[in-house]
């Protein structure tokens, strides 16, 4: 039982494996190799343009929607390709691994229909009451529902800007997802804003497996367990988030979580 | 230190150009207001005469075989032993189509709708009486007998021969018809078009894009097509091919629907470009389908561009008359149309066959049908304003 929890925690959730991505002519991701851990969060960081959103995309094949774009290589959920076939439902890829932006968006609707939206796509509540129930547990999950719960019919976008990115997480959660992508969900945000969603995702560490994209290089120090630093479309370090910050072994790697450029 | 110079004037030169440029603009501003108000002006000068109706009191004191001649007798009543060119000219005081509206079987005092001359002359247009009608019109006005109502015949009457009594209602069901089975009809495939456009696209490369752009071409061509040539399409096709009847709304509403179809699809097209993509990726995100995206999501963020535009459309069908006239819907139609397979008309088609009359009355029905046509407009218009402004989300 013991030995059974043990590997669970240290198994790899995602395993990419040689993953190459092209826009048109542009090669984006070169070969990347990554394996993402289950309850861990995992950082990517880099500088502009590296492909980490990307790559990031490339798990719940939201990249599917841009034109021009060629992904080649595996991406293992759960020992599952979900590149294997075009055949994948890929609705349930995406149910299963809920994505965050880096602009809030919530939809231009009340906060209550926001997070319904998702579970009522897949049918996940029979009736009114059950429903209630999905949006008062996202919210809750969210750190939210303090803030919100007089007000769940009023529109969205009368949320401030940290209030909306949990919203969006929230509706993220309603689908009951396993794993989380954040694309830089905190660089529209105050610092307070960005302190609170932190301490969530520290949360649901618990309960999901978290991938994150950062510029900020102090919150991947404080959130992340893992860290993988990309350099033009490369993995060049990935390890343990205290190896690569306190004892990188790339030279691009120190420059940049050093601050010489970036 | 040199100071800043904040006091001296622009250069020469410089400043004339300036407002030179200021003036011309003004200018050009004010050409178009005073356009616009003389147009307004002329019409509603010429116009606002056929809101009211001459109306003409008579006594009737016998009761003859029909009503026509009950009518006649008491108009020769006004005068002590008519001749026949008197009796003429005393009959044609009242419009020729009176004894149709009315059936008088009792002796008393009935009011009955003046001939047209009449009717010019009291609104002072010209003076077409002989010198009998004049003496007694002048009479009959000031014992109060002749005098000026609110013309409700205009709005409920159909065409007519007789100006006096000629109407728009039946003009105003044609159009209500033609325009309405058009945009039922233009609506839903013109949406539907733009969804596939925009909303899904192939991504099989090049030879999607050139599909694509030649759609585009098409469609943006079709809209500037002259609107007379899908007059002849209906006639080629609906009349002569698919043997449908003539000036009926159905064959108009299809030409229409045809018509305004570029318009519509430009339109949404506009509208679904609109909505950020952050929504889209929300909605992907979540696990939804590109279907269930577009009409839980995408459709309604578009709807009120959407909706604007089709207003848009239909005030240009509303104002189309060239391609009705192909198809045979400039029909004298004497009764409003009851359905959409009936001889029909629509309101610019009636503006057309009143100006082209040969009897002055209609000049007045002219100017006061293009005001109520310019109305129709002015309010469609306002109203895709005023839907834009509630309904758009800012993003």
């Amino acid at each position: 039982m013991v030995r059974d929890t043990l590997t669970l925690d240290s198994s790899a959730k995602i395993n990419v494996r040689n993953l190459n991505i092209w826009y048109d002519d542009h090669h984006a991701i070169i070969d990347a190799d990554l394996q993402i851990r289950k309850n861990n969060v995992t950082a990517l960081i880099g500088p502009s343009g590296c492909g980490k959103s990307t790559f990031l995309r490339a798990l719940n094949r939201m990249n599917d929607f841009i034109d021009d774009c060629v992904t080649k290589g595996s991406v293992d959920i759960d020992d599952t390709d979900i590149y294997r076939t075009q055949y994948t439902n890929v609705n349930n890829l995406r149910k299963s691994v809920g994505m965050v932006f880096q602009k809030p968006n919530p939809f231009p609707k009340s906060i209550y229909e926001n997070v319904a939206y998702g579970p009522r796509l897949h049918r996940m509540a029979e009736d009114k009451e059950q429903l209630d129930i999905i949006v008062k547990d996202s919210l809750k999950k969210a750190n939210l529902w303090n803030e919100v719960k007089d007000r769940l019919h009023d529109n969205a976008f009368g949320l401030s800007g940290g209030q909306q990115q949990r919203l969006c997480i929230a509706r993220s959660l309603a689908v009951d997802p396993q794993i989380l992508l954040l694309d830089e969900p905190c660089s529209a945000l105050d610092p307070i804003s960005t302190h609170a969603i932190e301490e969530l995702i520290l949360e649901l560490k618990k309960s999901y497996t978290i991938v994150i994209v950062t510029h900020n290089m102090h919150q991947a120090k404080r959130i992340s367990d893992t860290t993988a630093y990309f350099h033009l479309g490369e993995i060049i370090e990935k390890g343990s988030t205290k190896k690569i910050f306190d004892n990188p072994s790339h030279r691009k790697t120190k420059a940049y979580v050093s601050g010489d450029f970036g | 230190m040199q100071s800043i110079d904040l006091n001296s004037k622009l250069e020469g030169k410089r400043r004339r150009l300036q407002k030179g440029l200021e003036y011309a603009c003004k200018s050009a501003l004010g050409i178009t207001a005073l356009m616009m108000l003389t147009f307004f002006l002329a019409l509603g000068y010429r116009g606002i005469g056929a809101f009211s109706q001459t109306q003409i009191e008579i006594n009737v004191t016998s009761i003859e075989s029909s009503t026509k001649s009950t009518i006649n007798q008491s108009m020769y009543n006004l005068i002590k032993e008519p001749d026949r060119k008197t009796k003429k000219s005393l009959r044609q005081l009242v419009t020729p189509n009176a004894y149709s509206k009315i059936d008088i079987t009792e002796v008393g005092t009935y009011v009955l709708v003046a001939h047209t001359d009449v009717d010019m002359y009291v609104k002072g247009v010209y003076n077409k009486l002989d010198e009998v009608q004049q003496v007694i019109v002048d009479n009959l006005i000031e014992q109060d007998k002749i005098y000026r109502t609110w013309n409700w015949d205009f709005w409920t009457n159909s065409d007519s021969r007789s100006p006096e009594i000629a109407g728009i209602w039946g003009a105003v069901v044609g159009t209500f018809y033609t325009i309405g089975i058009a945009i039922l009809f233009a609506f839903p495939i013109g949406v539907s078009c733009a969804v596939h456009m925009e909303e899904f696209p192939q991504r099989k490369g090049k030879g999607w894009k050139r599909y694509r752009d030649f759609m585009e071409i098409n469609i943006n061509n079709l809209a500037a097509v002259p609107s007379i040539v899908y007059g002849l399409l209906g006639l080629a096709v609906l009349i002569n091919f698919f043997g449908m009847s003539r000036s009926i709304s159905l064959v108009g509403a299809i030409t229409l629907g045809i018509l305004v179809l570029p318009v519509i699809v430009i339109s949404a097209r506009t509208a679904l470009r609109t909505v950020p993509q952050h929504i889209r990726d929300a909605s992907n995100g979540l696990g939804a389908s590109r279907l269930q995206t577009t009409i839980y999501q995408v459709l309604p963020a578009a709807l009120p561009g959407i909706i604007t535009g089709t207003i848009i459309a239909i005030a240009r069908a509303i104002g189309e008359s060239a391609p009705l006239i192909m198809i045979g819907m400039v029909a004298f139609i004497l009764t409003a149309p009851s359905t959409p397979m009936d001889p029909a008309t629509t309101l610019p088609v009636q503006i057309f066959l009143w100006a082209d009359s040969p009897e002055r009355g209609f000049a007045e029905k002219t100017s006061a049908a293009i005001l109520v046509l310019l109305v129709a407009l002015v309010t469609l218009n306002l109203l895709a304003i005023w839907l834009r402004k509630r309904f758009e989300i800012k993003w």
